[in-house]
């Protein structure tokens, strides 16, 4: 039986909602206690959790912080992280309330089901893929790879991932690879330069990425180091694959993309940077002439 | 530093030789970027600080989204050796290089400067720091040189 803490990183227990650091992964797993809006918009802003851990905190915020609307919620997660489509979680809640008794319930509901759909989403992926994957992936995908390889191994596939580390929050080295090695599936990983080495040496024969937002055109927003992989892939003739959520019918330009403060681009070194400027966009456009394909949710 | 800031910059690759200053002026730009596992670009950095250069700093995987929106007017990556196949470059070279020419971006080689013992050999560690629990550690891919050849 294969698992992560990664699939569910944020939980509600009582009145409290309990986010995994996964800023301390993989050497230490602790959580974090939120019980007020203040904490919740600190351990988002601190990358205590995202992707979809931030997904989770924004629906439980809506469930115990009630004095607030789902839709002012939507406002706050968004002047922390600002790429983020919160407002779309906010109509998603206001839409199931309506079919449920309480906001709890349509939240519980609503992550129920989108766990199936998670599921169905490895299937369908791979039965895309050939008969022996070589995988490229950045950054992580909360478990979703897992679901993958358990989806593969039905169909007698084997496997073999390569995880680029993904600077400078190594989201790739803490949680992706160690959560695949950590329930021994074939995974090596990699420095996020080595990706043309491995495409050019054919050690590689698909890119796999989350995405944060995507259009209906076919456009999606990941993870910066994404778009460069994608335009590699494209060159070695090699298919990009994007696991994509709810794609939006707008310009994918007219999203914002967030620039963290530079002193994050340092954050694991130890050398006085002060004086030293640097850059840190926190995603990356990636077109649709470069994605092969979107693999969505429903 | 915002990337609204950026414009026409010069991209640094690999470990400078202090040679290739003469060709920059003060008022350039300079992108340094980290040149993972050896961390060159840290060291970079400092010694251009030092000499009053324009310069910021990047992660390898930030060299994309540059080359996309249009920031970078020229790449220099600097080699180890020099061969009628190409030149031998350190681990990561060839997805600058290759991004670079994927972009119409102009690319420089040059020799690079005097190594030094890095802290790092793979994406194991970072500035020497472990990621990596140790049973896993035959599973990170170790950087090696990469020859861009004159074919590319």
């Amino acid at each position: 039986m294969y698992s992560s803490p990664l699939l569910f990183p944020v939980k509600l227990e009582g009145k409290n909602i309990i986010v995994l650091d996964e800023t301390l992964l993989p050497f230490k797993e602790e959580y974090i206690e939120v019980d007020s809006l203040k904490k919740a918009l600190e351990v988002l802003g601190s990358m205590k959790t995202r992707a979809f851990g931030q997904v989770l905190l924004f629906f439980y915020s809506c469930v115990l912080f009630k004095e607030y609307s789902p839709s002012h919620l939507s406002q706050e997660f968004k002047r922390v992280r600002p790429t983020f489509a919160f407002e779309f979680l906010a109509e998603l809640v206001e839409e199931e309330v309506k079919k449920a008794k309480t906001i709890q319930e349509a939240v519980d509901n609503f992550i129920k089901g989108f766990d199936s759909l998670r599921r169905k989403r490895a299937k369908r992926l791979a039965q895309i893929l050939p008969s022996f994957p070589k995988i490229l992936t950045i950054c992580n995908v909360n478990g979703e790879l897992i679901y993958l390889y358990e989806e593969l191994k039905k169909l007698n596939k084997s496997c073999l991932f390569y995880v680029s580390e993904t600077r400078p929050y190594l989201q790739g080295t803490r949680l992706t690879f160690w959560e695949l090695r950590k329930n021994n599936i074939p995974a090596y990983l990699v420095c996020d330069n080595q990706a043309a080495k491995l495409m050019k040496e054919k050690k590689v024969n698909c890119v796999i990425t989350g995405a944060d937002r995507s259009t209906t055109k076919g456009d999606i927003i990941n993870k910066v180091g994404s778009y460069a992989l994608a335009k590699l892939a494209k060159y070695f003739n090699i298919p990009f694959y994007a696991l994509v959520q709810y794609p939006e019918d707008i310009d994918i330009k007219s999203i914002e993309i967030e620039e963290r403060p530079q002193e994050e681009v340092f954050m694991f070194l130890e050398e006085d940077f002060s004086e030293v400027e640097a850059v840190y966009p926190s995603f990356d456009v990636v077109e649709k002439c470069l994605v092969t394909q979107m693999i969505n949710i429903r | 530093m915002r990337l609204f800031q950026i414009d026409k910059a010069i991209l640094l690759w690999g470990l400078i030789n202090e040679e290739v200053l003469s060709l920059f002026k003060k008022e350039d730009l300079l992108g340094i970027t980290e040149s993972r596992p050896y961390l060159y670009g840290l060291k970079n950095i400092f010694f251009l600080k030092n000499k009053d250069y324009n310069c910021f700093y990047l992660t390898d995987n930030m060299v994309g989204i540059l080359f996309a929106s249009g920031k970078i007017k020229s790449t220099y990556i600097f080699y180890k050796e020099k061969s009628d196949k190409g030149f031998l470059c350190p681990s990561g070279s060839l997805y600058v290089y290759l991004l670079s020419r994927l972009h119409n971006i102009e690319v420089n080689f040059f020799p690079q400067g005097e190594l030094e013992k890095s802290l790092d050999k793979d994406a194991s560690t970072l500035g020497g720091k472990p990621f990596v629990k140790k049973e896993d550690l035959k599973f990170v891919v170790l950087s090696q040189d990469e020859l861009i050849g004159t074919n590319l």
